[in-house]
């Protein structure tokens, strides 16, 4: 009885949550007036043809931006993942000269307003020459500088217990072997947030994928879709939603796949 | 996804290509970079007046684009990041931000053949002496009129539209005469409707230096107090309903709550397709009838070449080549609004019955009747822009009245012009 | 000191590739917007010294004020809302019940909407005078107005819609509570714990690192909210003002008004308001966060 109770409270929440989702879908399959005129959620009319229209009217695919996305998500997670741990551990776990300077600055860098470090950014790729490219996108995320994945995983790491640190001392791991063997798998959890976190919100970073790409056949999702809107003219809102439905498939699957990875955390490390 | 084909495919190999770009190799002058904001429709139709650039021998280029509001934070990062496009689309809002800091080269001497274009139009671009863009269409300020819904609620719309009294005369009738409904949309926030207001008052806006407001401050009151009556009178609507009217699909001229709009004359062919019945064109209210001074017709969207073109003869050639072949212009069409010369407009010769073809009509028949076209709009222009509706936002909610609101509003011009 | 900093070789070994990004792309942009926080910078010319100029007239901006009560009243009472709301789910999806997986991922799709301009025509679907809000209200009689459009009561669907999407903070809380060793509750259960007890005495103890870092960071991102406010009120900050975030205004006055130094004397006074949050949830930290690597207190 219990857990009907649960089943039943956490569909009706799930529903509160699902509802732009149906909305969203359910406005792709109208025509652009409909999707003003009537509100609720099944369409009078419903129709594929604003997937076809979105996927086309730019005049490049649109697989095309998402193969960019992809690209640049793919990236951007395996350089958070690879670098952010290496920088937590030393905060985390090692002893060094200006560590608590160097562990507020770290912070300080989330704390400054993007837009105003944007211009002196895009000189520097500038002169790399970079504009233009991918690789303003992902070389940060290879320098760990995104200091939120450090944190977590510094916070992760201060909660595994110090003990096992210097059980495998004893065994004669260094510095290295700690971080691989026993600091690494007993992240897990905070490597698959970070991996989920880093393509979401690379997916959904719109601004300076804005800034730093410009020919048509590299651009990304979140620059596509803003395309279909235009303040001054008429705006495409039936491709809009369709296109916006598609671009939830990829962020969906590998929500749905990694965090079946967090949750087999601790369990399955064989580290007990 | 019917077109998932081989093109496609190409499209994604080509993607990949461009994603591996080997830093360094690209070269630090390549090819010159065009630049243009708009919608998709915008986007094809210049496309393919620089295919047509390209068949017939025009130089190599690189072609991009962006929605209105993206564009402009794009282009200050990439012009303050000395990498500006050599091509631009120059909005007049943001013109003398850009040429008054020397981010635009002067046009003066390049040799692009103006000779066609309506006059207010060829020196839209002229501040002191010196010529930053040359108009890209001949722009006017307008009233589209559902004259349908307007013969339903028993009133008639005069060929040369309403004096400001007439007009809140019949805004109050027609509100009285279809429950649920206004006269008219809320314009009280509407700088560039203003600016035609002002002028009608006998002073430009600006002064000629752009250093300061030209209009008084009694102006700026009579025009909120006007606005304030209309809906104190329900004949246009209270604060809380303007401000759901976010998009064209929602503007309550679409939703069949009031019989006309207020814009830019090409701007009813956006608001067309939304409303079932055709839209006159109509002129603005005005001080005395018929007299059509207070109106101008102008180049309100400008092609620059940016100061720090590396290809300043080709981006000059290919502007010239954007106003004057027979090919871009029917090309572009009235994407980009009414064409800005004579010719241009007779190639383009739109569907007879359709919107465009009443917008091109308009700009003919007002051109000899219309004031002298104002100087350039002013540094700071977007602030004040922004400002002015703000204003007029906070009398609309009870926050502000309009003596109050028309000093502060003096107040900002005097700290933001002359800078 | 040779000595100490011979032992911070390895240290800074591992720090490598943080230490050439902040040094090569983050720290010199930082210092110079601390400059142009003290010049005239229009973007396009180049940037005049005018000393605390722009700083003293922050103080006379009454736009500038708004921003700051925006945000405050935004960060007060949305990251309360929403921590509570992610750890109070993040428990209940943590195990237990089957299908949870399922209702984990339904309950992260607002989050993966993100700012996605798809949802400021959602939001003025459900809290425009004609939405989804009203329709409900409507049913117990209630005559609804223009949640959206009203100055009164715009921020606070903007405060609905960060609470709504708590999918960061759950998944991390989630990712806390699986780190937590399984033994360590069936010795307290071994014990007598109740369910309550367990939750209290050694779950939310063994978690605190987990939900510091999330109030922390919470704490941080909200007060750099953007998106939401530029999104849905079309990057106005209206109706009136009402939703004028800190940095919404930032930007205004950066890419609108061309007014950079001024945007950056804001963003150096954000960064003071926002390291003093952080530095007192550090200093207040020390007194119910637990670490790893301190021993833990059962």
């Amino acid at each position: 009885m219990k857990r009907v109770l649960a089943h039943v409270g956490l569909t009706a929440g799930a529903l509160i949550m699902l509802y732009p989702l149906l909305w969203m879908i359910s406005a792709s399959l109208r025509k652009n007036t409909d999707i003003f005129e009537h509100p609720g959620l099944i369409p009078e009319h419903p129709t594929l043809g604003n997937y076809a229209l979105g996927w086309t009217s730019t005049g490049t695919s649109f697989g095309v931006y998402m193969l960019n996305s992809l690209i640049i998500c793919a990236a951007v997670v395996i350089g958070n993942l690879l670098t952010c741990s290496l920088t937590a551990y030393a905060f985390a776990r090692m002893t060094f000269v200006g560590r608590k300077t160097l562990f507020g600055l770290m912070l300080a860098t989330l704390m400054l307003p993007a837009h105003v470090t944007l211009i002196a950014q895009y000189s520097i790729f500038r002169k790399l020459d970079w504009i233009d490219t991918f690789w303003p996108m992902i070389v940060p995320s290879f320098l760990a500088t995104d200091a939120f994945f450090v944190f977590l995983m510094v916070q992760f790491i201060r909660s595994i217990p110090v003990e096992l640190d210097d059980a495998a001392r004893i065994d004669g791991c260094g510095y290295w072997g700690i971080y691989r063997r026993i600091i690494l798998p007993l992240l897990s959890p905070a490597l698959v947030t970070t991996a989920i976190f880093s393509f979401i919100w690379t997916w959904n970073n719109f601004f300076s994928q804005l800034i730093y790409l410009s020919t048509r056949t590299k651009l990304t999702v979140p620059v596509a879709l803003r395309g279909f809107l235009d303040a001054t003219g008429s705006s495409e809102w039936g491709a809009l939603f369709a296109m916006s439905v598609v671009t939830l498939v990829p962020v969906v699957a590998v929500f749905v796949i990694f965090q079946r990875r967090i949750l087999a955390g601790m369990a399955h490390t064989g580290l007990k | 996804m019917t077109t998932l084909s081989r093109r496609t495919l190409l499209g994604l190999g080509a993607a990949t290509a461009a994603a591996i770009t080997i830093p360094g190799c690209s070269g630090k002058s390549g090819p010159m970079r065009v630049s243009w904001y708009g919608p998709d429709p915008v986007t094809k139709a210049l496309n393919k007046a620089l295919d047509a650039w390209k068949s017939s021998g025009g130089a190599e280029y690189t072609a991009e684009s962006a929605p209105f509001n993206d564009y402009w934070d794009k282009l200050a990062t990439r012009t303050s990041g000395g990498n500006a496009p050599d091509v631009l689309r120059m909005s007049m809002s943001y013109f003398s931000d850009y040429a008054g800091r020397s981010a635009l080269k002067d046009l003066s001497s390049s040799g692009i053949d103006t000779s066609g274009l309506d006059k207010g139009v060829a020196d839209s671009g002229l501040i002191d002496g010196k010529n930053y863009g040359v108009g890209q269409s001949s722009i006017s300020y307008a009233m589209y009129v559902d004259e349908a819904a307007v013969k339903k609620a028993g009133a008639t719309v005069p060929a040369q539209g309403w004096t400001w009294d007439k007009f809140a005369e019949f805004a109050r009738d027609y509100s009285g005469a279809i429950q649920g409904s206004y006269g008219s949309t809320d314009q009280a926030g509407n700088f560039q409707l203003f600016e035609v207001y002002a002028r009608q008052h006998g002073t430009e806006l600006f002064s000629d230096d752009g250093g300061k407001l030209a209009t008084s401050k009694d102006t700026v009151q009579e025009w909120f107090q006007y606005w304030a009556e209309l809906r104190k009178a329900k004949a246009a609507p209270a604060q809380n309903v303007s401000a759901e009217t976010t998009a064209i699909e929602k503007s309550l001229v679409a939703k069949g709550k009031a019989p006309l709009q207020f814009g830019w004359v090409q701007q009813v062919t956006f608001y067309q397709p939304v409303v079932k019945n055709p839209l006159s064109v109509l002129p603005v209210p005005q001080g005395t009838a018929g007299d059509l001074k207070g109106q101008f017709v102008k180049g309100l969207d400008l092609w620059s070449i940016s100061s720090a073109s590396k290809h300043p003869e080709d981006a000059a050639k290919l502007i010239g080549f954007l106003l004057n072949d027979e090919k871009a212009i029917k090309a572009i069409g009235i994407l980009l609004g009414v064409p800005p010369s004579k010719k241009a407009r007779d190639l383009v010769a739109a569907d007879a019955g359709s919107a465009g073809a009443r917008a091109i009509k308009y700009v003919e028949d007002i051109q000899a009747l219309v004031g002298p076209s104002p100087k350039p709009w002013p540094k700071g222009y977007g602030e004040l822009l922004t400002g002015f509706g703000r204003i007029a936002e906070n009398i609309g909610f009870g926050k502000s009245d309009p003596a109050k609101g028309a000093q502060e509003f003096v107040d900002l011009a005097g700290k933001t012009l002359g800078q | 000191m040779i000595a100490r900093l011979r032992q911070s070789i390895p240290a800074y070994l591992f720090l490598l590739p943080w230490l050439i990004g902040i040094i090569g792309l983050t720290i010199g942009p930082m210092l110079l917007s601390l400059y142009y926080s003290f010049t005239d910078y229009a973007l396009l010319n180049t940037p005049e010294w005018q000393g605390l100029h722009n700083y003293t007239a922050l103080f006379h901006d009454s736009r500038y004020l708004q921003s700051l009560k925006v945000t405050f009243i935004y960060v007060g009472v949305s990251v309360p809302l929403e921590m509570a709301f992610a750890l109070a789910v993040a428990v209940l999806l943590n195990r237990g019940l089957k299908g949870l997986a399922v209702y984990r991922a339904l309950y992260y799709v607002p989050s993966l909407l993100g700012g996605s301009v798809a949802i400021a025509l959602l939001w003025q679907q459900i809290f425009g005078s004609d939405g989804l809000l009203n329709d409900v209200l409507g049913l117990f009689g209630i005559h609804g107005r223009g949640w959206i459009s009203e100055p009164g009561t715009a921020l606070w669907t903007l405060i609905v819609l960060r609470v709504w999407q708590f999918g960061a903070p759950m998944v991390i809380f989630l990712a806390g509570l699986r780190q937590i060793p399984d033994e360590v509750l069936e010795a307290a259960e071994v014990d007598g714990a109740g369910r309550w007890q367990r939750f209290w005495r050694v779950t939310l103890p063994l978690l605190s690192p987990v939900v510091f870092f999330n109030l922390v960071l919470q704490i941080i991102g909200a007060f750099q909210a953007f998106t939401p406010a530029f999104v849905i009120s079309g990057g106005k900050g209206g109706p009136s003002d009402s939703t004028l975030f800190y940095t919404l205004y930032l930007y205004q006055q950066a890419f609108g008004n061309f007014k950079m130094g001024y945007a950056a004397a804001m963003a150096w006074v954000l960064l003071l308001i926002v390291a003093v949050f952080t530095g007192l949830n550090f200093v207040l930290g020390r007194a119910w966060v637990f670490y790893g690597d301190e021993g833990v207190r059962r």
